[in-house]
């Protein structure tokens, strides 16, 4: 059942989720447009207030379907928008070789763990919120995380090993 | 020795660190910037004017390449934005050619008929498109019939008759769209729906 939110809870949801929604938005359009589009998540977000229900997840989660939403829309996709990982997406300045290293394998991971990846260390949101975005129960984010993680220990050889 | 969990922590921190310090201060305001309506208008007549007063292409082409730039529409079509797509229903994405009789009755489903290409950030909201699903062929054309496209993604789906008396043989659906807009989609890329018919 829908709840009514007031606009003042949803610009405070908005406030504080702003930082996640910018983060994701970077993942699936780059720096050039993330701003847009999350610009363009917050009206539909504003429009569409009355048909949040908390019942059903968290504020940002649904703040961040929109965004998926609006960033499939926006480039014609019928499939979900987490799949696609924009090229310039991992790329951070000056940063080390073994940096440099794991981004890539990470790009090459398959698109739901590479998702998984993305979301929980670098967007920096729990698995329950990436659970939602990716369609998944918690336990096959977590599963999907694992299986990551020793494909880029495999890729990326012994020095990445668990103690 | 770092695990990888904890490489993958340290490098998601600094990539956080690297995205947040691009990061506008607030939201900004939901009304866009756009040249008035008024101030296309002036710049459009502007280099229609020089046309006809034949001062010279180049400039007039400036001019309107301006006025298409600040409308949002100029026109050209960006490789990210897919094509109208037609295909029968239940078929999957690439199908190879259907084989229909002549009098059958299709069911086909098409996607993104929209009269703009939202692929920048000037392009304004993409609107649906009326769909005429056309059957050629053996040097004829034939209109089955006209749909209206719906929704954000610009579906339709409709069932269409494949004429009794049409030939034995390979033949294309096809679809022209009309409307406002309707040139941008006709540019855009497309593939008819390739059919072998049998009597």
């Amino acid at each position: 059942m829908a709840s009514q939110r007031s606009g003042g809870e949803l610009a405070q949801a908005l406030a504080v989720c702003r930082p996640a929604m910018r983060r994701f938005a970077y993942t699936l359009v780059g720096p050039e447009h993330a701003d847009d589009l999350v610009q363009d998540a917050a009206e539909r977000a504003w429009r569409k207030q009355k048909l949040f229900d908390p019942t059903r997840g968290s504020a940002q989660a649904w703040l961040l379907a929109i965004v998926a939403d609006r960033a499939r829309q926006r480039w014609r996709r019928t499939q979900p928008a987490w799949q696609e990982l924009h090229p310039e997406a991992l790329v951070i300045p000056e940063s080390s070789v073994a940096a440099v290293d794991l981004t890539r394998a990470v790009t090459c991971l398959p698109a739901r763990q590479r998702a998984a990846v993305v979301l929980h260390y670098f967007v920096d949101l729990p698995i329950a919120d990436i659970a939602e975005l990716l369609g998944c129960a918690p336990g096959t984010v977590k599963s999907q995380l694992h299986d990551a993680r020793m494909a880029l220990e495999k890729a990326l050889g012994d020095s990445y090993a668990n103690d | 020795m770092p695990t990888i969990d904890d490489r993958l922590r340290d490098t998601g921190q600094a990539w956080r660190e690297h995205v947040d310090a691009g990061a506008p201060q607030a939201i900004r305001p939901s009304t866009r910037a756009r040249p008035s309506r008024h101030t296309r208008r002036t710049v459009l007549v502007a280099a229609a004017a020089v046309v006809v007063a034949g001062v010279g292409i180049p400039v007039a082409g400036v001019l309107a390449r301006r006025a298409a730039d600040h409308n949002g529409s100029s026109g050209g079509f960006a490789a990210s934005c897919a094509g109208p797509q037609l295909q029968l229903a239940g078929e999957r994405e690439h199908p190879g050619a259907a084989v229909v009789r002549a009098g059958q009755t299709l069911t086909v489903t098409g996607r993104f008929y929209l009269d703009s290409c939202q692929d920048t950030n000037h392009a304004p909201e993409p609107h649906p498109l009326t769909v005429g699903i056309s059957l050629r062929g053996h040097g004829r054309t034939v209109l089955l019939r006209t749909v209206r496209a719906h929704g954000s993604l610009g579906t339709f789906r409709a069932s269409v008759r494949i004429p009794a008396d049409w030939p034995a043989g390979k033949t294309t659906l096809t679809t022209r769209t009309s409307g406002a807009q309707a040139a941008v989609a006709e540019g855009l890329p497309r593939q008819p729906l390739k059919l072998t018919v049998v009597n």
